[in-house]
């Protein structure tokens, strides 16, 4: 499959690179990761526009009121404000879909006993657990 | 305006916004924003929010395929998630405290910005380097793709640090304006790392998800996100970068670029005003 020509038909990229040593076969990986990442973003548009069209249909013609909804008031939310609550769980869902990508990742590494990655992974996880929680606080 | 008439306009504008985008290789963040502010008038701070969660929309859509067809370097993509995750957090730490003003005026920088790198940059693939670093070495980040031709192309990482200064002022900014910053780290990884250009834009695009999903997380914990305002426009931006790919073949894009330059400066120019405006 992967025949590299002798002759590079452009003629002008004589230093093609080769093939590194260090390169790692990541398919395993790849394979895991754009389907969870295709998971995460079907279920959230479900619910984003499940939530907006309950919000549509419950509300159309009042004023725009731009009213945020802390995560917190999720719960009493879903009884009173379905669509808003709702499509603030879609939200919650999209941003959940990288972290947990990451999570995926670290998992990977840790198996296959690749230190450097375990950390760099950490690392990108600690500082997004991080961000929740000063962003809770604050 | 009623609630269904900003709806049709949020949504009708993203999809816009989200075609727009993927044509010009720019997020959705850089039209969405001025979109919501400039017309339809939501202010700038629920504007951030709906936008950041609109490219974590765009970039979970896109990494699942470019993941798959192996374009996406995961492990480059990793490693530079350290800085720009940092400098998202950072940045969306402190959006809660810069005065709306600022915003508009650092937004309007980095709209004059994008319209410089885009009326200087027509982009020519250069030749993938040869020679690793010696932490790309360790990190094993150098890979390979297959190009259009079915040709498997190797490319090599020759320099990393650079790079790494730019994705940690880039995540910085992701965090404070809600934009993705692959402004900054695509043209990062061309010009140091050496990446082909179709992996420099899929990696950056994934990192893109992580970077805005912890500014997302932020804005979510804080209640900083209006979801009926931030619903329309990440399905519409999604949406219209679907729409985008599949026309992008039958588009001159370097044309478009061209065009987009005054609209780009336009746009700069209104939101600085807006900026001085908001006292």
């Amino acid at each position: 499959m992967n025949t590299r020509s002798l002759t590079p038909s452009s003629g002008s990229s004589a230093a093609a690179a080769a093939p590194a040593a260090t390169e790692v076969d990541e398919v395993q990986l790849e394979t895991t990761i754009s389907r969870w990442l295709a998971a995460g973003m079907v279920i959230s548009a479900i619910l984003l526009a499940a939530g907006w069209l309950i919000a549509l249909v419950q509300h159309p013609s009042s004023a725009l009121l731009t009213r945020p909804l802390p995560l917190a008031k999720l719960p009493t939310a879903l009884r009173q404000e379905t669509g808003p609550a709702v499509a603030l769980l879609g939200l919650t869902a999209l941003a959940l879909t990288p972290i947990v990508r990451v999570l995926l990742t670290l998992g990977h590494y840790f198996n296959r006993k690749e230190w450097s990655f375990v950390v760099i992974t950490g690392i990108v996880l600690v500082t997004m657990v991080i961000g929740f929680f000063l962003g809770a606080a604050g | 305006m009623s609630f269904v008439a900003f709806s049709a306009w949020a949504f009708g504008g993203s999809v816009a916004a989200g075609l727009l985008g993927a044509l010009l290789g720019l997020g959705g963040g850089i039209i969405v924003i001025p979109l919501l502010t400039l017309l339809l008038h939501v202010p700038i701070h629920v504007a951030v929010g709906a936008s950041v969660i609109s490219v974590v929309a765009t970039s979970t859509a896109s990494a699942a395929s470019y993941v798959r067809q192996h374009l996406t370097n995961i492990r480059i993509g990793m490693f530079l998630e350290t800085a720009t995750a940092t400098g998202a957090l950072l940045g969306a730490l402190i959006a809660g405290w810069v005065p709306g003003r600022w915003l508009f005026l650092a937004f309007a920088a980095i709209l004059g910005y994008t319209a410089f790198y885009m009326f200087q940059h027509r982009h020519a693939d250069a030749t993938p380097a040869t020679q690793d670093h010696s932490l790309a070495q360790k990190l094993h980040l150098a890979s390979s793709y297959t190009d259009e031709q079915g040709q498997i192309i190797h490319y090599h990482v020759p320099r990393v640090w650079p790079t790494y200064l730019v994705s940690l002022l880039a995540g910085g900014f992701s965090g404070l304006l809600g934009i993705g910053g692959g402004i900054f780290k695509v043209p990062a990884m061309d010009a140091w790392m050496r990446l082909p250009i179709k992996v420099a834009t899929a990696t950056s695009n994934f990192m893109i998800g992580v970077t805005a999903a912890t500014g997302a997380t932020v804005y979510l914990a804080r209640g900083q996100i209006d979801p009926l305002v931030a619903a329309p426009v990440a399905l519409g931006v999604v949406l219209g970068a679907r729409l985008g790919a599949k026309v992008m073949p039958r588009i001159p894009s370097h044309i478009l670029r061209l065009l987009f330059v005054p609209v780009l400066i336009w746009i700069a120019i209104q939101m600085i005003l807006k900026g001085v405006a908001s006292a």
